[in-house]
């Protein structure tokens, strides 16, 4: 009996081992792919002409592989995309988490959930479709696929991950903390903004390096309202191709698999994904940190 | 010298007149104007005369001047009643120490002091508590403002996680104190007695001390908003005995200044302290709920030498609690 027992659980420990190792083995191939064939691409193409080119025309002649231009793309979009998520996310937070009765809670935040449930082509039709017309009303020199609209639209989308990290963070102060700022006489504002944010700055600082992290992976939106570019683009009237449009465009296409044009791809996904990794170890470290301060 | 009936309604009762010495105080100290309009003192409520019969403390001595009046007091966590007519005075410059057994509504009885308890919703008062004979539940009255004038201390020390220094500059700043801030904060460390620890480890978090002089570091907070009053929740409940005297003796000498309300589980500190001590019990209890009230109150020589409730005397004698 005691042996069977044994057998059995020693058999459910297996087959939990077996379903973790699945998702690890999974993400060291992805990672192994891109190693390889980066390498691969830079046999061909210099990493200095690869990092520090501006003009990114790998499937023209002359071909130039000039990554520069694709990282600005990202970047201004991203950055557009922080400017509306951060203060509305936060926001949106502060107020879920020091201000709303628990009822007005309870209606606000699924509602902000269900924002975060749309699928990312709906917030691209929406972009290309509903948003670039309007603005275009007032911005005349703006063309039909532009970046400033992908990085408003991907802000909308990031609200709900802003907010929801940020409330986290806040909820996580002790209540102990502003009972004694209460009991000094503080006004609500004041213990908002002077005990309870300082307080979970870590937190929120992690919320927004993830909100940055998610916003440069993010590949629908672009991929259908930024259109497309071969140079840094620095207006974002203009047509801006983020690394992750690109990637999805000539995954489309139909180069052959061993062509350099196509290793292009990986080059690039390995750099999205050093970037992006690089930015959750912030914001984990952040996190960690955070933790400390609490316990 | 001629004395005029106006004369006579200010002065004679000499409780009123203090009174009147006390709103204006408040009003200067703060710089809040407390209630938009200052109390007049000739303009006091009639109940007043029949708080001092139902006092369980008998006759006050006539050196005292009443800080606190409560009466009638009834206070609800939703349908739940936690307190059940209380009746009470406390005085001016004393110690007054709340003891009790466990959950019979010692913290939310202080708490009603500074309207602490109206950040948990749905609670809910009757009856009156005046402070320098105005009522602090009146409707023109800010509990920000009641806040700021009476302070508190409570059960686990909570310093914020900033520094020495911010820590004890938020209460200045945030209740418009005026002066030079450093030695605002200075003079309050001082009076906290955790001056001569900390003075050259300012910028260190607040976290970083020990247990006791985190509570003293919360005390000098409290003193820096310069309140009236220093309401005290069990203020050594988390700490050793070494620093739980250090605390008294601070508690002993912030009296000449400051008004004390403090509640403790332990009778040798509430004996050792205090000059009045209110008992309070549990009268009723059902499913979880409990009322509590207070049953005598008095100078404290008297309540722990002579208890007139036979429930005192079991309580400090240790045979229940």
């Amino acid at each position: 009996m005691v042996d069977a027992r044994r057998v059995y659980e020693r058999l459910i420990a297996a087959a939990l081992l077996v379903c973790a190792g699945i998702s690890i083995l999974t993400t060291a191939g992805i990672i192994g792919v891109l190693i390889f064939e980066t390498i691969e691409f830079l046999r061909e193409v210099p990493l200095s002409g690869f990092m520090l080119g501006t003009v990114w025309t790998p499937l023209f002649e002359p071909a130039q592989f000039g990554v520069l231009a694709l990282v600005v793309s990202t970047v201004v979009i991203s950055l557009f995309a922080m400017l509306v998520s951060l203060p509305l996310g936060l926001l949106a937070a502060i107020y879920l988490s020091e201000y709303a009765s628990p009822k007005t809670r309870g209606i606000l935040k699924p509602a902000l959930e269900i924002l975060a449930g749309v699928p990312t082509v709906v917030y691209g039709y929406f972009a290309l479709t509903f948003v670039t017309p309007l603005l275009r009303e007032f911005l005349a020199d703006m063309r039909v696929f532009n970046g400033l609209t992908a990085g408003l639209v991907m802000g909308i989308m990031i609200i709900p991950m802003v907010s929801s990290l940020s409330e986290d963070a806040m909820n996580a102060v002790p209540q102990s903390l502003r009972q004694a700022a209460y009991g000094l006489g503080s006004t609500k504002l004041q213990v908002t903004l002077r005990v309870v944010l300082p307080a979970a700055l870590s937190g929120i600082v992690a919320a927004v390096v993830l909100a940055m992290s998610r916003a440069i992976g993010e590949t629908m939106i672009v991929a259908i309202a930024a259109g497309q570019s071969t140079t840094v683009q620095l207006n974002p009237l203009y047509p801006m191709e983020t690394m992750t449009a690109y990637i999805a465009r000539v995954s489309l296409g139909d180069n052959p698999q061993t062509s350099l044009e196509f290793k292009t791809i990986f080059a690039v996904g390995m750099l999205l994904f050093l970037i992006t990794f690089g930015l959750n170890l912030v914001s984990q470290r952040v996190l960690a940190k955070y933790r400390e301060v609490h316990q | 010298m001629i004395t005029s009936p106006t004369q006579i309604q200010i002065t004679s009762p000499q409780k009123h007149s203090r009174t009147g010495d006390g709103s204006i105080d408040l009003v200067a100290a703060t710089s809040t104007d407390f209630v938009g309009l200052r109390t007049d003192p000739e303009a006091l409520p009639s109940s007043l005369s029949g708080i001092k019969s139902q006092n369980f403390g008998g006759a006050k001595p006539a050196s005292l001047t009443a800080e606190f009046q409560v009466s009638n007091l009834n206070m609800f966590y939703g349908s739940a009643q936690a307190l059940k007519n209380v009746n009470l005075e406390i005085y001016q410059r004393q110690i007054t120490a709340i003891i009790g057994p466990s959950g019979c509504g010692k913290s939310t009885f202080l708490r009603c002091f500074n309207r602490m308890n109206e950040l948990i919703p749905n609670t809910r008062i009757e009856g009156q508590i005046l402070f320098r004979a105005q009522d602090l539940y009146a409707p023109n009255v800010d509990p920000v403002a009641v806040r700021k004038t009476i302070g508190m201390v409570f059960q686990k020390p909570n310093p914020f996680p900033k520094s020495i220094f911010d820590n004890v500059a938020y209460a200045a700043q945030i209740n418009n104190i005026k002066g030079n801030l450093k030695e605002i904060v200075e003079h309050a460390l001082i009076q906290a007695e955790l001056w001569g620890e900390v003075k050259d480890k300012l910028k260190q978090s607040g976290l970083a001390l020990s247990g006791g002089q985190q509570q003293r570091l919360c005390i000098a907070r409290a003193l820096a908003a310069q309140p009236e009053v220093i309401l005290m929740d069990e203020p050594c409940a988390s700490l050793d005995p070494i620093a739980t005297l250090r605390i008294e003796e601070l508690v002993r000498d912030l009296k000449k200044e400051f008004t004390i309300v403090i509640v403790t589980h332990n009778m040798q500190q509430a004996a050792r302290l205090s000059d009045y001590t209110a008992m309070m019990t549990i009268t009723e209890q059902e499913e979880g709920k409990r009322t509590g009230t207070v049953i005598e109150h008095g100078e404290t020589r008297h309540l722990f030498t002579k208890p007139r409730d036979s429930r005192t005397e079991d309580y400090i004698t240790g045979r229940f609690g």
